[in-house]
């Protein structure tokens, strides 16, 4: 049994139109995957393809409209609040405005425990302070604020945080994006580390490609509130198949690589706002044919993964 | 004539804790045509060096240097008013956030048209906005028509790049500092934008410097790359025989720590430089690396020289006392 499911997932939004008060953004549309227990899902994509809302939901910080998640077989919903955040936690981007400057470290580490369980004060500053040992900090700086901390070491402070529950699944939206080059290796290495120690499952949001291929396991790959492809780390960035997939590989530099000859994407994402006929991608897409205006393609297995896009040959 | 001539060029700041030195003696030639990529981490001092270049830098910044010139003019010794005819004319700059880069009180237009009207005075009001209508063309704005009367907030990130880019080459400048031009962008952005750089450099033989903290990035568009790091090169060479034969401890560091090489495994531990870089305020003595280098002796008490390694047929420059010959 997989540890997440996700089934048909949709989010959307009411605009709050004058005239069209209608019109839905349609942030998540169908969005379904599964992770197995410690194993890495990254999810690829560009900004407004709803990679973050669907971390938000996931999170419960956001009511799917339809669909279900499935935390080991149990309904989301029946698992609310307290137990939710005891199987869930999330690490975010930007260490420097997810950590409250007003609070100490050992606070910031140890919030979610002193909410969501009986504990006393004292015993709530060691369960932090072993965790501070466990993420590279000295327990010695438990009484700091964020700002005499470090961007590596911040970022530091929030995995501490949010593995404070023993959740089951990290999500893990852009962690090392904001941190300097070569701060970059020693957070990775350290999520990979505590990932085999403790268990953990990841949902990695990235868009550096080069990452994803080190850590995870399997790749969604999205676009606009849609997955087109998603299959096995090796059959993605070995043999990709959707065409938005094989320009994403193509357009993401690699130092050790001699860059592959090849026309840029024309074109951007369109507006979740007022989305294109069809298929999503269809306007930019080198290949696409009369149908791609006016069908959308389903999710499709197609050698040994998912895509779904209508001209893929056989 | 080096088109760009640098010479032990230091910044540094007036605080309350002190003066702080930004910036230490650097020194480089940037020929036309070509791309300079600037590579290092945050506060490593690479923004504020072309800010001193386009002299834009703040009041309390102090600018030392025994020669930039440009053109064989010299820099500085300009007046602001010299300045001012100067830059946007002859050099200009892009930046990272496109969108808080366009003012978002006027059009696109307006901005664009104002460019021209300071810096080519000859052109009559109709010339202008033909030429601006070419600019947006150029720079691979969809219906460019419209687009002259839209304000910064209705355009996207990639297109307010575009925007800036033309502003930028409106007088078709002989220097284009692009500081993290494609940070902000989405990677097929970033590679249309790349894509449009290059263009726009061949058809006006346009000198660049380009900025960034990507090594990928860089490697693409440079032909030469220059390591800084607290403020000073520690190392420059042509692109591909630094990415290929680095000796610097630093910059193998941050080469090794990259995923994505053949050779490193699937979830490997990657090879992680320890430490963070230093305050400018608690500078180490000597070579700025060596509390982080694990090749670290006596002698990086003393500040290494920036020398020119002999046998190579290309110039190759190295600020260490331990180089590291064997390839990476």
């Amino acid at each position: 049994m997989s540890l997440l499911k996700v089934q048909e997932l949709k989010k959307h939004y009411a605009l709050k139109g004058l005239l069209n008060s209608k019109a839905m953004v349609k942030a998540l549309d169908g969005v379904s995957f599964e992770v197995k227990k410690k194993q890495t899902l990254a999810i690829v994509g560009e900004s407004g393809c709803g990679k973050s809302t669907l971390a938000k939901t996931l999170m419960g910080l956001e009511e799917e409209t339809s669909g279900q998640v499935f935390f080991e077989g149990v309904d989301s919903k029946a698992l609310k609040g307290k137990s939710l955040y005891q199987t869930i936690q999330m690490i975010f981007q930007d260490p420097y405005n997810s950590l409250n400057p007003r609070k100490t470290a050992w606070k910031i580490i140890a919030e979610p425990l002193l909410i969501n369980q009986k504990v006393s004060q004292k015993e709530a500053y060691e369960r932090a302070c072993q965790l501070m040992e466990k993420v590279g900090l000295r327990p010695e700086m438990a009484n700091r604020y964020p700002h005499m901390f470090s961007g590596g070491q911040r970022q530091r402070l929030g995995i501490a945080r949010a593995l404070i529950l023993n959740p089951k699944i990290l999500i893990c939206d852009e962690p090392i994006s904001a941190l300097d080059v070569s701060i970059q290796a020693q957070v990775l290495n350290l999520l990979v580390e505590l990932q085999d120690q403790l268990d953990l499952t990841y949902l990695f949001i990235s868009h550096d490609l080069n990452v994803v291929k080190h850590i995870a396991d399997t790749v969604l790959v999205m676009y606009l509130g849609k997955v087109v492809e998603y299959g096995r780390r090796e059959q993605i960035f070995e043999n990709p198949q959707h065409p938005y997939t094989r320009a994403l590989l193509e357009a993401s530099p690699n130092i050790f690589e001699p860059e592959k000859e090849h026309n840029p994407l024309a074109g951007e994402p369109p507006s979740p706002l007022n989305p294109p006929q069809g298929c999503a991608f269809h306007e930019r897409c080198p290949q696409a044919t009369e149908r791609c205006k006016s069908e959308s393609p389903d999710l499709q297995e197609r050698s040994s993964r998912m895509v779904s896009c209508f001209n893929l040959g056989s | 004539m080096s088109l760009l001539k640098v010479r032990d060029l230091s910044i540094h700041f007036q605080s309350r804790q002190g003066i702080l030195e930004a910036v230490r003696g650097i020194s480089f030639d940037l020929e036309r045509g070509q791309t300079l990529g600037v590579v290092g981490e945050s506060g490593c001092g690479k923004s504020i060096t072309n800010l001193a270049i386009m002299g834009l830098l703040s009041d309390n910044g102090q600018v030392h240097a025994s020669e930039v010139t440009f053109e064989g003019l010299d820099l500085l010794k300009l007046r602001e008013k010299q300045w001012q005819k100067i830059r946007g004319k002859e050099m200009a700059m892009i930046f990272q956030d496109p969108m808080s880069a366009l003012n978002p009180s006027f059009t696109v237009g307006y901005q664009l048209e104002e460019t021209l009207k300071i810096h080519e005075p000859q052109l009559t009001k109709v010339d202008r906005e033909v030429r601006c209508l070419e600019l947006l063309k150029q720079v691979g704005i969809p219906a460019p028509e419209s687009r002259l009367s839209s304000y910064a907030h209705e355009l996207s990130g990639g297109m307010s790049q575009r925007v800036m880019i033309a502003m930028a080459i409106a007088c078709k400048p002989k220097l284009l500092i692009a500081d993290e031009p494609t940070t902000a962008l989405d990677v097929t952005i970033q590679d249309q934008i790349l894509r449009l750089l290059k263009e726009l450099q061949d058809a006006y033989n346009m000198a660049m410097i380009f900025v960034t903290h990507d090594l990928g990035v860089v490697a693409k568009v440079s032909d030469n790359i220059q390591v800084m790091y607290a403020g000073e090169i520690v190392e420059s060479a042509p692109t591909r025989e630094l990415i290929e034969r680095p000796q610097h401890p630093y910059t193998r560091g941050l080469l090794r720590s990259l995923p994505g090489a053949k050779e490193t495994a699937f979830r490997a531990p990657l090879t992680s430089i320890p430490g963070i870089v230093p305050a400018l305020n608690a500078r180490p003595l000597g070579c700025q690396f060596h509390p982080r280098c694990d090749f670290a002796s006596e002698k990086c008490q003393h500040q290494p020289i920036l020398t020119e390694l002999r046998d190579e047929a290309s110039t190759h420059l190295l600020r260490c006392h331990h180089p590291q010959e064997e390839v990476l």
